[in-house]
């Protein structure tokens, strides 16, 4: 440590002027770096946030009930849930449940928020979801969810057609492009049954991914859409106040 | 100058006749291998799928007719008419096709999500499937390529499949081992049929009383009785862990073998809780997501009930269970345990080498009492796993073991090999005659994107080399030839392999090539008894022509 102050009062005015002058660039140069990573990060979310709009509103992509689907939004984020699946004929919820008791008390929520958490649709999504309504939705329980037998929470009914059957994943790249992610994910189960395996093709930095499924009967199909429930509710409403 | 040249010649030439005359006499590992063959190609599996999970069963009528199910292509539970496909050779695995047949079993019902296959004594086919939460026996009620025909729904999880062939009480009994997972304790249970699969009674097999039961396998035996291995799981091994892994990767475990001698009513033949197959003390096997090495860029395969298989020698009853053992080599080994008191007393060996962990053993054996065992371990080469495929085989009832590696694989650069469910908790291995037949989850062979099929074995369940006349005695086994014994023993069934006899059979230019080389064959071997040594070398190298004009012809 002597040495080290012996050899700082040595050095010339004009060195340590230099390393100052150098510290100070420095400091300038990354604070204009964080600038522009966190504008980056902001233009990002707002382009994010455009693709989103410009997916959940492509009608050749999704079924007649899609925007049912979307309308529920509101009352999963309520609920808790932060990324739901929609099947053909279903929106089911993330969370698994081991019994069929645990979720006994959680399903009037789900069915109150429904009725209850009135929100109004963002400028841009009204009319997205002029007119619809919730409330032909029922909430279900399903015993042996079929990708891991769980007990889950689902949103259906009898005549719901949420997702074009037809759609495949070809068809989607084709609509809106490459996904900003392909992820292969086996979803692993305590019993030896065989685990489904799902290409999960995410946009929009995770809010919305097409899913293929293995177990599909005509594989290249769009078995489900994941959306992430903040996301895609931020996109789509304004908090009721 | 010429002097050096000439001499170097003279070495080279020296060497070379050397090595000839090595090769002649050595025994041919070549013709020790299986034969290998993708039953996928681009035209069948269009849609590159995983093709996990596979087995495979051969008609007791013709062997070439063979039929495999893997998890290739699914049923529609929205429609009837779009079926989950059979893989069919009907030339001893030569060439293989894909019959849709298996349907939805019932409306709304996905899958098929774990199956196996299985022939009657008349050659039909039966197939245990789960489709959507319950398990199925398909029966076939039309012609061999129509589509099955779904039986009742019983089970769980897991199910498998024997069907009695042995012409006693219970011909044609169907069994379907499967794991009651509804139960606060796991439990074994087979389902039998008396009519393959439209009425299915559920019994209650395995020891649950203190520890939950997994792998569940069958096997019956030429007296009609029927044997099932399962284990009681008794808590995991704490702090031993496969590479890379931070989990507890290994249980304490009883293998234990139950009977039933009345069609599957009862099985407590051996008492309640059966007998364990390797004595009083447990044994430490897999129960992991980790088999392989753990870190980044590895693909690692599920292991949990992938750890035993069973076996019934259906000339004498002998009863073999292959089961994974970590013993003091602190690998998961392969063990074959034998009781030739129907399943009383057990006798176990070790087949593997104590280098490398072993497991998903599947076991058959053959009526000339031969044992196949094949098996999956892996390598680390530091950047890589190679997952290899073996088929070990044993012709002195488990003294000694010749082992052929079937294949090896990296699955890190295959697209659809799934980390967590490589090939799946099982494959197939089965046997006919003095023939095995396997199928495994492999790499691809000769298809435009690398992928996992369902890759076909065969392997002869002879002795096929002999240390000195490796051609004549494969030649021997193709074409038929007179038994000779002693002093060589070994032995050549004098009937020819049912290929060529299909050959022979169709007749043409082909039938007359090969009629010609069986009669030179059994004239080669009339002669080997008594030729002095230098002759047998001759009738050595005569055999290997004989063999090569044999693959010329189309063989």
């Amino acid at each position: 440590m002597r040495k080290m102050n012996a050899y700082i009062s040595k050095c010339p005015k004009s060195v340590m002027l230099l390393i100052v002058l150098l510290i100070v660039v420095l400091a300038f140069v990354g604070s204009r770096g964080l600038a522009q990573t966190s504008e980056k990060e902001g233009a990002q979310q707002i382009s994010s946030k455009n693709v989103l709009a410009a997916i959940i509103k492509n009608r050749e992509l999704f079924g007649r009930d899609f925007p049912t689907a979307l309308a529920s939004l509101p009352a999963w984020k309520r609920f808790g849930e932060r990324k739901i699946t929609v099947f053909p004929g279903q929106v089911a919820g993330s969370t698994p449940y081991r019994k069929p008791k645990e979720v006994e008390q959680l399903t009037p929520k789900l069915s109150e928020y429904l009725k209850t958490y009135g929100l109004r649709s963002a400028a841009e999504s009204t009319d997205l979801l002029k007119g619809i309504s919730v409330q032909q939705l029922q909430v279900k329980t399903v015993s042996k969810f079929p990708d891991d037998d769980s007990v889950r929470i689902v949103l259906t009914n009898s005549s719901v057609e949420f997702l074009n059957p037809k759609l495949t994943v070809a068809a989607v790249i084709e609509r809106i492009g490459k996904p900003e992610k392909i992820v292969r994910q086996l979803i692993q189960t305590e019993k030896e049954r065989r685990p489904i395996v799902l290409t999960v093709y995410s946009y929009a930095d995770n809010a919305i991914a097409f899913a293929e499924s293995d177990i599909s009967p005509r594989p290249g199909s769009v078995d489900r859409v994941i959306l992430d429930v903040t996301s895609v509710t931020a996109a789509l409403f304004q908090e009721a106040k | 100058m010429k002097m050096k040249r000439f001499l170097f010649i003279q070495i080279v030439g020296s060497i070379l006749a050397c090595c000839a005359v090595i090769l002649l006499v050595l025994p041919n590992s070549a013709h020790a291998a299986a034969t290998i063959k993708d039953t996928a190609t681009d035209a069948t599996d269009p849609s590159n799928l995983a093709d996990t999970e596979p087995s495979i069963a051969v008609s007791p009528l013709n062997s070439m007719e063979i039929a495999v199910v893997a998890f290739s292509e699914n049923w529609d539970p929205n429609d009837a008419s779009v079926m989950a496909p059979v893989w069919k050779s009907h030339d001893g695995g030569a060439t293989w096709v894909k019959i849709r047949q298996i349907p939805r079993p019932a409306a709304g019902a996905y899958g098929p999500r774990d199956q196996k296959i299985a022939f009657d004594s008349t050659g039909r086919l039966l197939v245990a499937e789960i489709g959507g939460g319950s398990c199925y026996i398909y029966r076939q009620t039309g012609g061999p390529d129509d589509p099955l025909t779904a039986g009742s729904a019983y089970g769980d999880d897991q199910p498998h499949l024997e069907v009695d062939k042995t012409g006693g009480t219970h011909m044609g009994q169907a069994y379907s081992p499967w794991l009651n997972y509804s139960l606060a304790i796991p439990r074994s249970m087979v389902s039998y049929s008396p009519d393959s699969g439209i009425t299915m009674t559920d019994v209650g097999a395995g020891d649950n009383s203190t520890f939950p039961n997994r792998t569940t396998r069958i096997a019956l035996a030429p007296n009609g009785n029927a044997y099932i291995v399962n284990k009681t799981r008794e808590g995991m091994v704490p702090g031993v862990h496969l590479p890379g892994s931070t989990n507890d990767d290994f249980e304490n475990v009883h293998f234990r073998v139950q009977r039933s001698d009345n069609g599957g009513a009862t099985w407590d033949a051996l008492g309640t809780a059966g007998v364990s197959v390797h004595g009083n003390n447990t044994v430490q096997t897999f129960f992991t997501n980790n088999f392989g090495v753990t870190g980044t860029g590895r693909k690692v395969a599920r292991a949990r009930s992938s750890d035993a298989w069973i076996a019934v020698n259906q000339s004498n009853g002998d009863v073999y269970v292959a089961y994974v053992s970590r013993d003091a080599s602190t690998f998961g080994q392969i063990y074959v345990a034998h009781s030739t008191n129907q399943g009383l007393n057990w006798t176990s060996t070790r087949i593997t080498d104590s280098t490398h962990h072993c497991a998903f053993p599947e076991i058959a054996v053959a009526g000339n009492g031969t044992i196949g065992v094949m098996y999956i371990d892996f390598e680390d080469t530091g950047t890589n796993t190679n997952f290899r495929h073996h088929f070990a085989r044993s012709f002195n009832n488990g003294t000694t073991w010749t082992d052929q590696i079937l294949q090896s694989m990296d699955p890190a650069g295959i697209a659809n090999a799934d980390s967590g469910f490589l090939w799946g908790d099982y494959e197939g291995l089965t046997v006919s005659g003095h023939t095995f037949y396997g199928i495994f989850t492999g790499e691809s062979i000769g298809r435009t994107t690398a992928q996992l099929d369902p890759i076909f074995f065969s392997e002869t369940a002879d002795l096929l080399v002999h240390p000195k006349f490796p051609y004549l005695y494969r030649l021997c086994t193709i074409v038929g030839c007179l038994p000779f014994k002693k002093p060589w023993e070994w032995y050549v069934d004098p009937v020819p392999d049912e290929r060529f006899r299909v050959l022979v059979r169709a007749g043409g230019r082909k039938a007359s090539a090969l009629k010609s080389i069986q009669s030179q064959t059994a004239a080669l071997t009339r002669r080997i008894k008594t030729a002095s040594s230098s002759k047998r070398m001759e009738i050595e190298r005569r055999a290997k022509r004989l063999l090569e004009e044999i693959r010329n012809i189309g063989y």
